[in-house]
């Protein structure tokens, strides 16, 4: 009978269904008391293995890896296709897992001054992880739950969508990355600087930015956080709410376009295409690069063209 | 490579024609030119066996074999494309830090 677990198929026969033998009549060892002792242990030794960082790299990615691997340096293992799975528990001093598209299951125990573990095939981590320094699992598509005793200093999920939230009792000292993620909000309990691709953010911008008000965007003075606010709140609602000036309008498939200019305190303007869908009749708002004075020119370079004369669309739907 | 002497444009992607594939383009599964990332929708041909698309370096193309193929999607309306080959890439858009592809 199978039991499938977090990490895998494993092997199990219940314990109702092991026969209960009789007494044989005769005894199975029959060999006499004078045979000596095998020089080997007949019950394989427990506990963790110790190994060097080579060996346990050799070990791990000859897929005969122990329970327990306790490695005497840093484990760098990126980038490696044959990696699939980590031992239960692992302890080392920096875990470097980047990039390895077949690595499905992490410790659950693991004690470890820093992990990098971006861009992996982990859905699940569970357990109890001790992180001193820094923990990056940014990147994980797939990922849905982190372990349910987590530690760190900082800890990046950003790019992870199918997370949803952390775990109730995670502990966190310094940082949280959140951009692309799909958290919605914090732990109550949890009191950490959110990060929004490494720009420090409050609740509101990371979890609600349908809270924000464009003056409030208006209002900052820190010019990569007000860059951050920008993005969070929308380009399309921004302008929508605060306007902007009119530099240049003509007309294309989807009727009047206009191209608009927001001067920023301290920062290059904001100047974007108002564009009519010619299928939807949505409006777009997409930006350009600000020495663009044309609708016909931020048209084209919206296309991928520099030469506004090399942009002629035959057909616009 | 020349300019194209027009384009298709199908939301924010943008076909051209061209004289040939490149040489070493690679086939690509499937006929979706685009998906959107957020919506579920994609830019796709509608016939099946009238195009294949081709990868060559981040460049995409497509090969119209058929007399004509469809180009599709959930919100646009549809374009013929007559046979030919096609180069296929989708808009731009600017910020400070970066120039991004859009995603609808």
């Amino acid at each position: 009978m199978f039991s499938i677990n977090a990490r895998g198929r494993h092997l199990r026969k219940p314990a109702a269904e092991i026969p209960q033998a009789a007494e044989p009549a005769v005894p199975y060892r029959t060999s006499p008391p004078s045979v000596p002792a095998p020089a080997y242990p007949l019950v394989p030794p427990t506990g963790p293995v110790r190994a060097t960082p080579e060996v346990a790299r050799a070990l791990l990615l000859s897929g005969r890896q122990p329970e327990e691997l306790i490695v005497s340096g840093a484990l760098r293992l990126n980038g490696e296709p044959r990696l699939r799975e980590l031992p239960r528990f692992l302890e080392c001093t920096h875990l470097e897992v980047n990039d390895c598209p077949n690595l499905e299951l992490l410790p659950e125990r693991l004690r470890a001054t820093s992990v990098q573990a971006a861009r992996t095939a982990v859905r699940e981590l569970t357990g109890d992880w001790l992180v001193r320094e820094s923990l990056n699992l940014s990147g994980n598509r797939q990922l849905r739950r982190l372990p349910e005793r987590l530690t760190a200093r900082s800890l990046d999920v950003s790019n992870c969508p199918l997370l949803v939230q952390l775990p109730a009792t995670i502990h966190l000292t310094h940082w949280l990355e959140v951009a692309g993620s799909g958290l919605t909000g914090l732990p109550s309990g949890l009191r950490v600087n959110i990060h929004w691709q490494g720009t420090a953010v409050d609740e509101r911008t990371a979890f609600r930015p349908e809270d924000l008000k464009a003056v409030d965007i208006l209002n900052v003075r820190n010019v990569t956080r007000r860059r951050v606010l920008l993005e969070r709140f929308g380009l399309d609602r921004f302008v929508q709410e605060v306007g902007g000036l009119v530099i240049d309008r003509d007309r294309d498939a989807g009727g009047e376009r206009q191209l608009l200019n927001i001067p920023l305190e301290g920062d290059e303007p904001i100047v974007a295409l108002r564009v009519i869908c010619p299928s939807t009749a949505h409006t777009y708002v997409l930006r350009v690069p600000p020495h663009i004075r044309t609708c016909r020119r931020a048209a084209a370079w919206l296309a991928g063209f520099e030469n506004e004369h090399d942009y002629r669309p035959l057909i616009e739907t | 490579m020349t300019q194209s002497p027009f384009q298709y444009r199908h939301g924010d992607v943008l076909i051209a024609p061209v004289a040939a594939l490149p040489a070493g383009s690679v086939p690509r599964t499937g006929l979706v030119l685009a998906h959107g990332e957020h919506t579920g929708h994609s830019h796709r041909i509608r016939e099946f066996g009238a195009a294949s698309l081709y990868v060559y370096g981040k460049d995409l193309y497509l090969l119209v074999s058929a007399p004509k193929a469809t180009l599709v999607h959930e919100e646009h309306r549809p374009i013929e494309l007559p046979v030919g080959v096609y180069r296929v890439w989708q808009q731009r858009e600017y910020t400070p830090s970066a120039i991004r592809t859009v995603v609808d």
